[in-house]
């Protein structure tokens, strides 16, 4: 580039260009275009430089041609016209070549043309599913399994995309329709700008096809949702996205959606909100509350309510005796050389998400044996039935004599009958009879009662037999054998969530359950919602979408049927 | 004037920082409230789209009186990257992966790249174009270019009578005919090089000590001629730049408008909850 402030070179102004022309002169890159110029139609026009003009003086036949050429462009030329009238001087003929703008104008012309027969090939071709799929489908939908249901199918199945959305091989003008029909119903402007808008779309009948089971809630759910609604495909290979919690609070957030479920729900036989549990599964009794899980909610964080368990007048009902506070206390002998903490008597089952039920025999009676007579520690009171016991008490030289010999060895009849009567007659010196020792066994509770304890602590200071009461509530039947009422550990205490212990290994249990501190069976020691919210919240940034506890799909109660798509 | 026009600068881009700020900010408010808020950002991006098309209906229907030409330019631009935010939104954080929105996203980007390019040189090139000096319509560069070519030519003929010598007309026959035969280097003469123009002017100044009195005179004036012939290759290749960004923008968003109008009409027909 030259020096800065270079003059403009001379021109003739006195043309005018118009660049919005179609075509130019041929000559214009030479730099001497025409005066003329193309045709609209790009033809060449040049003819010659001027029309010359028959002058006819008065009294001539002939005249005299004169050159016309403008000023501009010369003016008159020396050599003037030819004598039959035409100008001498013939401008050569150009091949007109485009203007920029008329290219330009090609270049879009040609890239319409590709866009729409590069989508005409690619939405009829053999590509034509691979081309739309806006992204990979999650793992559950891409199977060889899925792909065997699709094939299934009338029409061809392509990535096997018929396998949901049943109008793709319809065309692209079925397409057009169902967008119109769309656009003017779920899709409607209103809907987009709405926390509600999950009508059913036309997918949820291929959902339903295979998730039929998973398609109901609760009996007094307000508006039935579409699956799409929550779970979204086409994320990417993998697990499908988990549903956010804005999903739950579109409805349980709507104080008016959860009014008209209440209402629903009060209209409704209690049976149908039966829920069935796992077989063998204890879950902590609770009823169902009047309005139903209605409570308006927006978040775990903000608005969701303390646990059922938690509220007051909750109670463990179950009727064994058990002392938390005690067994955690640091007083406590050691177990296997180490101190009794949680996992002692509580393990996670084969899942690592809930414990396993805690037994006498696996978790009690290492410390709490049952044997009642101090002096022969393999002397142990069977377990589990009351019947059984008494039974047990009543046969008690038999008894002796089977430990002499299982036990001690001694197998002759004489020293065996010599050491049953010895054991025999030690006892009826501590009990007197033989009703009072089964009163002691069965009702002792180390505290009150015919005596304090049956057996008392050992050497070691491992706990000893104290009776049956220790632990359990026992109630006399007169002549027969005294009832124990069986111990009900619920399995889950919270049945309408889910919980993962295995999730939570870096918190110590008593983080979350306030076991040190529970003194009574019937302390619900379960965390409470703040307890959870100190991790699932925003202060601790856990996730606490609903999802993470709760299921939406409850199995459906008999007779129900899916909703039908609008 | 140039007060104003800064003035008006400031308040556009205070706008639309406020306004991709405002979308922004609502878009994350209500991002998990509305499930079905993809097809309202699309919609707002389809008619953003149809709008910036606008311009270039309004360029082909100057006779109306609806404002100004440069405020239809400013609107266009600001809009323009209002439209890039709102895509952003409309993505939602993910990046389109199949084969059909991997095109249309492509388009999208190709025509605000090539936007923001076109408006980037719209504002550096004419600047750079007044200082060069050598302003001329690029549809008159050939003929300017052939009157400076026969202009050069007449200056080493008219110096072999004048100087009974053909040193000037065989340097010029030599050195710098070529040079006005034709647009020289397209890219040295954008980038504003100057090299090939101080090598001539060099190899003219040397020539100079065997010209005469009246070939010197002749020289200065080729001379002249030839900074004018460079400033023209500048003209030229800068307005290509401007004229030819074009090229790229305008038949890509024919393209963007095809391809989104598909995706419509696909985005409803196989709606499932589209998020």
């Amino acid at each position: 580039m030259s020096d800065a402030s270079v003059p403009p070179p001379d021109f003739d102004h006195s043309r005018y260009e118009r660049p919005n022309k179609d075509w130019i002169c041929g000559n214009t890159a030479d730099g001497c275009p025409c005066r003329i110029g193309p045709s609209p139609r790009g033809e060449c026009r040049a003819t010659t430089e001027c029309k010359p003009q028959l002058i006819l003086q008065e009294g001539e036949e002939k005249g005299t041609w004169k050159c016309t050429r403008p000023k501009e462009w010369g003016g008159a030329c020396a050599q003037g016209p030819q004598p039959d009238g035409t100008c001498c001087n013939a401008i050569p003929k150009c091949r007109p070549s485009r203007s920029l703008r008329n290219r330009r104008g090609l270049v879009v012309r040609a890239v319409i043309a590709a866009s729409v027969g590069g989508l005409i090939i690619a939405l009829t071709g053999a590509q034509r599913d691979r081309f739309i799929n806006p992204a990979p489908l999650s793992a559950r939908h891409t199977g060889p399994e899925f792909v065997r249901m699709a094939a299934g199918l009338p029409g061809p199945t392509g990535e096997g995309c018929v396998a949901c959305h049943r109008e793709i091989n319809s065309g692209v003008s079925r397409w057009g329709k169902d967008a119109i029909r769309a656009g003017r119903t779920s899709l409607r402007f209103a809907n987009l700008v709405s926390t509600h808008p999950k009508d059913f779309s036309q997918i949820d009948p291929s959902c339903l096809s295979c998730h039929r089971a998973s398609s109901f809630h609760q009996p007094d759910i307000a508006r039935e949702i579409s699956c799409s609604g929550c779970h979204l495909e086409h994320q990417g290979p993998g697990p499908m996205p988990r549903v956010a919690m804005e999903r739950c609070a579109d409805c349980h957030g709507d104080a008016e959606q959860m009014a008209a479920a209440a209402a629903r729900g009060r209209a409704m036989p209690a049976a149908r909100f039966a829920k069935a549990a796992m077989p063998g599964v204890v879950l902590f009794p609770r009823e169902r509350p009047a309005e139903g899980f209605t409570r308006v909610i927006h978040s775990f964080a903000t608005d969701h309510p303390e646990f059922r368990v938690n509220q007051p007048g909750m109670r463990d009902r179950n009727p064994l005796l058990f002392n938390h506070a005690v067994h955690l206390a640091g007083d406590i002998p050691l177990l296997n050389g180490k101190p009794l903490e949680c996992a002692s008597c509580h393990q996670p089952d084969t899942s690592g998400a809930f414990m396993q039920r805690v037994t006498f025999e696996q978790n009690c009676r290492a410390c709490h044996s049952l044997q009642f007579d101090e002096r022969n520690p393999g002397m142990q009171l069977p377990h589990g039935d009351s019947a059984y016991v008494r039974a047990y008490l009543r046969s008690l030289p038999a008894q002796y004599a089977d430990y002499a010999a299982a036990k001690l060895g001694i197998t002759g009849r004489t020293e065996q009958q010599k050491f049953v009567d010895q054991q025999m007659r030690s006892l009826r010196e501590k009990t007197r009879s033989g009703e009072l020792l089964e009163e002691q066994v069965f009702f002792s509770d180390a505290k009150q009662g015919p005596v304090s304890g049956v057996a008392g602590l050992d050497r070691s200071g491992r706990a000893k037999f104290a009776g049956c009461a220790y632990c359990h509530e026992v109630t006399a039947r007169g002549s027969a054998a005294p009832e124990i009422t069986p111990p009900v550990m619920p399995d889950r205490w919270l049945p309408h969530a889910q919980f993962n212990h295995s999730a939570h290994t870096q918190v110590h249990c008593t983080t979350c359950h306030a076991a040190a501190r529970s003194q009574a069976t019937s302390d619900i020691i379960m965390p409470t919602q703040q307890s959870c919210v100190e991790c699932h919240g925003p202060k601790g940034g856990v996730n606490a979408g609903c999802s993470e506890c709760h299921s939406y799909h409850n199995p459906p109660p008999a007779g129900w049927r899916p909703p039908t798509t609008q | 004037m140039r007060h104003r026009l800064a003035l008006r600068r400031a308040v556009l881009v205070t706008l639309l920082v406020a306004a991709s700020a405002a979308a922004a900010w609502k878009f994350g408010q209500v991002r998990l409230l509305y499930p079905r808020l993809a097809y309202l950002t699309g919609w707002i991006l389809l008619g953003l789209m149809l709008l910036l098309t606008l311009y270039n209906s309004r360029k082909k229907l100057p006779f109306l009186p609806l404002l100004s030409s440069r405020l239809w330019l400013q609107a266009h631009a600001y809009v323009g990257l209002f439209t890039a935010v709102v895509f952003l939104l409309h993505l939602n954080g993910r990046a389109p992966s199949g084969w059909f929105e991997g095109v249309l996203a492509w388009l999208f980007v190709s025509v605000t790249a090539s936007g923001i390019f076109g408006w980037w040189i719209s504002r550096v090139l004419p600047k750079r174009m007044t200082t060069a000096g050598g302003e001329v319509l690029f549809e008159r560069i050939p003929i300017v270019r052939r009157d400076l070519r026969l202009q050069a030519e007449a200056l080493a003929l008219k110096a072999i009578p004048e100087a009974r010598a053909t040193t000037l007309a065989d340097f010029y026959t030599r050195e710098v005919s070529a040079f006005f035969a034709e647009p020289q280097g397209f890219w040295s003469s954008l980038a504003g090089s100057r090299r090939r123009l101080t090598a001539l002017l060099g190899s003219l100044a040397e020539t100079k000590r065997y010209l005469t009195a009246a070939e010197i005179s002749s020289a200065d004036r080729l001379a002249e001629l030839i900074r004018q012939k460079d400033a023209v290759d500048f003209q030229r290749s800068a307005q290509l730049v401007l004229k030819g960004w074009l090229f790229v923008h305008i038949p890509l968003t024919y393209g963007l408008l095809i391809f989104s109008l598909v995706h419509v009409m696909l985005v409803h027909a196989f709606a499932g909850g589209a998020r």
